[in-house]
């Protein structure tokens, strides 16, 4: 009864998906028309990764159904997903360093000639593809020597091969210079006309000005509005992006802060652009901001593990140079890293050994590990940050999530530090725990500490820091007391409006 | 009750992983120590059982450095052309200067030199540990080869014999008592000291190591020094032992120590692992080949049962967690 333009080309509906301990999805729908740009814009953890994922196939819905030109969708696998004509550029993209442009296009899907690869049909279909996007990249260029644009083009070239009707694009503009950016849109802009639907996920308003039909914004898993993009204004979208009600607030303790401990001047990187910022002691400073921001690294600088270009730290005012680690701590600097099993902690080792890793020295002599003494610290920081464990022999990898990041914290203050990073301090920890590092972090600063806390999570943030700074690619974007903070104007800063 | 059901069946599977691996180790020891006291003739003689720890002095001496690079996350393979190019500047050194001193001395230089040139390559020019020694395998070898052409070197000096083929009391030889000290020490180092936690964590986990102010680079250059002067040492033990400098002394024992090693429960992967763990690894070792050939199995045999051996303990090892995937 309907003809082809009047069924979606894609529904989701009702989509729900659980993992232990969130709900990532909770009964989300999403339509998308041919020939049609859907933005989809949201906090990090807002569920569009989960969502972009069920599309994919490489998850699946525990509720809601998926259909594509009005059919229902069975498919478990991101190549049947592939098969029914969805195709997703990830931000990390899926090629062959090692492989030319022509054999990424057609990976596994070579044209045959007998039982061996038709080389020269290969090249020649790749070409056309690549001319039909009239985009000028030789078939035998190898994929490691393209730049990142590049690359992109070869994924969408990829994606046209075979069949694409649903275009999903994660973040595609977040490594591209301008020009390559406006190229981009003006591509996407063509599949659209010729009737692809896209899905575009940045973080990016002026982009999504520039390109989409219809904004669709999502937070903490659920679908808040969809608008189309000529009644939207930016204020309404940043604030349907964090406009949760903020309930429980931690009760902040009231702290004088004392001298400024750590500054830095114009800290320059390839990425980072000019960032001064100080802390003070007794202060928490929330730094802000989404993923690639370029917090991370500025972290990495203040700690010796990424050089910087320019710029200069001073610690008490005397300027530090920091080429390592090692310099780092000797100032009196710990950092807890985000991925604690990744290069916060020894898995395989003790509570104790773990405890123990960054204060070796300061507990042995030369020739000897003084093994009461090391017991009696590793115990004393058990106690202190309650870390439930059987013993301090306990290996460290049998701990929870909480537990193990206070093995780190542990880690840290055993190194007796006056200044404590944490990156992304309660990520992946269960909410008694988050509560409990929280009441940990304004102890620290009761004892005079300056900690810097690195964190995506806007709540947090607001409810924990003194002093906020917002980054947006690279640089700073704003500034906010506690008393003055929004989640509206953080994000703000964020999405790089200031 | 629905609590006990639970509780009981990850307890059943706990009670094999927690078993320390040096025990299984210990156990198979025993168990093969048994079961040859039986079926091999002579074997449970006092005699016999010196002449095991006799024959066990090269790859034991060895595979104390070999387990202190590979807890650490490394490897070397290159030890086996260490052992013949530090003896024969050891054969040369003592035929030439009549020197037993300086023989030794300059044969624990040679070892080092050669374990620091592994170690820059590894630490500085981050060759793969793999590479970067196989590349020095053939390196040492072939200096080895140079030295008399590829002849052998006698060495007569009386001083030195006592080293390899000498009685300490007329019971216990000399390099026997060599290789106990070196176990002691590299335990001691691996257990009681900052310097051998650091290896641990290193191979545990070398990037928060770093982060946690660990010189990486410095502890694994030192480390690789380590397993070079000790193999030195059994290069000198070798040349004693039988007399003579060979050029093409030591070939295979890269396999015999590192095999040890991981029969001893050292993870591959580094950050586990034990020095008495290899001492019953090479001595398993040694009680194969002794037994085996006192039964008067043919060596080809004794080849492929040690090859077995491996692997089950290997197996053994997978079966309690990790492996390779």
């Amino acid at each position: 009864m309907n003809n082809n333009n009047e069924i979606s080309l894609l529904e989701m509906k009702q989509v729900t998906k659980q993992f232990p301990g969130v709900l990532a999805l909770n009964h989300v729908d999403l339509e998308l028309k041919r020939g049609e740009v859907l933005a989809l814009l949201g906090e990090n953890g807002a569920g569009k990764s989960t969502l972009i994922k069920i599309l994919s196939g490489a998850y699946q819905q525990d509720e809601g159904e998926i259909l594509i030109e009005g059919e229902l969708q069975h498919y478990t696998t991101p190549k049947e997903a592939n098969e029914k004509g969805v195709s997703i550029i990830y931000q990390e993209m899926n090629y062959l360093n090692d492989l030319t442009v022509a054999e990424n296009i057609f990976l596994n899907r070579y044209p045959l000639k007998g039982r061996r690869i038709d080389w020269k049909q290969l090249h020649r279909k790749a070409n056309e593809i690549l001319n039909t996007l009239s985009v000028d990249i030789g078939t035998n260029r190898y994929m490691r020597d393209l730049s990142v644009a590049e690359k992109q083009l070869v994924e969408i070239a990829k994606a046209l091969s075979q069949n694409m009707k649903i275009l999903v694009m994660d973040e595609p503009t977040a490594a591209l210079s301008e020009k390559e950016t406006e190229k981009l849109l003006g591509l996407v802009r063509d599949l659209r006309d010729k009737g692809t639907g896209i899905i575009f996920i940045s973080h990016r308003l002026d982009e999504l000005f520039l390109i989409a039909d219809r904004v669709l914004v999502m937070r903490d898993g659920e679908r808040i509005d969809v608008v189309p993009i000529k009644d939207a204004n930016r204020e309404d979208l940043i604030h349907m992006m964090v406009g949760r009600k903020l309930e429980s607030f931690y009760p902040k303790h009231e702290i004088t802060f004392g001298d400024t401990i750590l500054e830095t001047f114009s800290v320059t990187t390839d990425y980072l652009k000019d960032v001064s910022f100080k802390v003070r002691a007794g202060e928490i400073l929330g730094i802000f901001g989404l993923m690639g921001a370029g917090r991370t690294e500025l972290a990495r600088c203040l700690f010796g593990i990424q050089k910087m270009s320019e710029g200069k730290i001073e610690i008490d005012g005397k300027p530090v140079d920091i080429h390592r680690p090692a310099d780092a701590i000797a100032h009196g600097i710990g950092f807890v890293t985000a991925e604690r099993k990744k290069d916060g902690l020894i898995l395989i080792q003790s509570v104790s050994n773990n405890i123990m890793t960054a204060s070796l020295d300061r507990y042995s002599k030369p020739f000897k590990i003084d093994r009461k003494a090391e017991k009696e610290v590793s115990a004393n920081w058990k106690d202190k940050l309650n870390i439930k464990t059987p013993s301090v022999n306990t290996l460290v990898e049998t701990l929870s999530g909480g537990n193990q990041q206070k093995v780190v914290l542990a880690k840290w203050l055993a190194t007796h530090p006056r200044i404590l990073i944490l990156n992304e301090p309660t990520r992946g920890i269960d909410v008694g725990a988050k509560t409990e590092i929280y009441r940990l972090m304004e102890g620290f600063c009761e004892q005079g500490l300056g900690v810097i806390m690195i964190s995506s999570d806007l709540p947090e943030v607001l409810q924990i820091s003194d002093r906020v700074i917002v980054m947006f690619e690279g640089r700073l974007t704003a500034e906010y007391l506690h008393a003055d903070m929004s989640q509206d104007k953080l994000m703000k800063g964020a999405v790089g409006e200031n | 009750m629905k609590n006990a059901l639970s509780i009981k069946n990850p307890g059943n599977i706990r009670s094999f992983k927690s078993i320390p691996t040096e025990a299984t180790v210990i156990i198979a020891f025993v168990g093969m120590f048994i079961i040859f006291s039986f079926i091999a003739p002579n074997f449970l003689t006092l005699k016999n059982i010196v002449n095991i720890f006799l024959y066990s002095t090269v790859i034991g001496v060895c595979a104390t450095g070999m387990t202190l690079v590979i807890i650490s996350g490394g490897l070397d393979i290159s030890v086996g052309s260490i052992v013949a190019l530090s003896g024969m500047v050891a054969g040369l050194t003592i035929a030439g200067t009549g020197s037993v001193p300086l023989g030794i001395m300059l044969a624990l230089l040679t070892g080092l030199a050669c374990g620091a040139l592994n170690g820059v390559l590894i630490t500085r020019f981050k060759i793969v540990p793999i590479i970067a020694t196989l590349a020095t395998m053939s390196i040492f070898r072939g200096a080895a080869m140079l030295t008399t052409s590829g002849q052998s070197q006698l060495v007569s000096a009386p001083a030195f014999k006592w080293l390899g083929r000498g009685y300490f009391l007329n019971t216990i030889p000399y390099c026997v008592i060599i290789m106990a000290v070196m176990f002691v020490l590299i335990g001691y180092i691996l257990k009681y000291t900052p310097f051998g936690r650091k290896a641990y964590s290193i191979g545990g986990n070398p990037e928060a190591s770093r982060l946690a102010g660990i010189n990486v680079k410095f502890v694994r250059f030192i480390i690789y020094m380590i397993c070079g002067v000790l193999t030195g040492l059994s290069g000198i033990i070798t040349a004693s032992q039988t007399g003579t400098a060979i050029p093409a002394a030591g070939t295979g024992l890269e396999m015999d120590a590192i095999g040890a090693v991981v029969l001893g429960g050292t993870s591959m992967n580094g950050g586990k692992g034990s020095i008495i763990g290899t001492l019953f690894g090479v001595l398993i070792f040694a009680i194969l080949q002794n037994g085996l050939t006192l039964m008067n199995v043919m060596s080809f045999w004794q080849t492929i049962a040690k090859g077995v051996v491996l692997v089950i303990a290997v197996m053994l090892d997978v079966a309690r967690g990790g492996g390779y995937e």
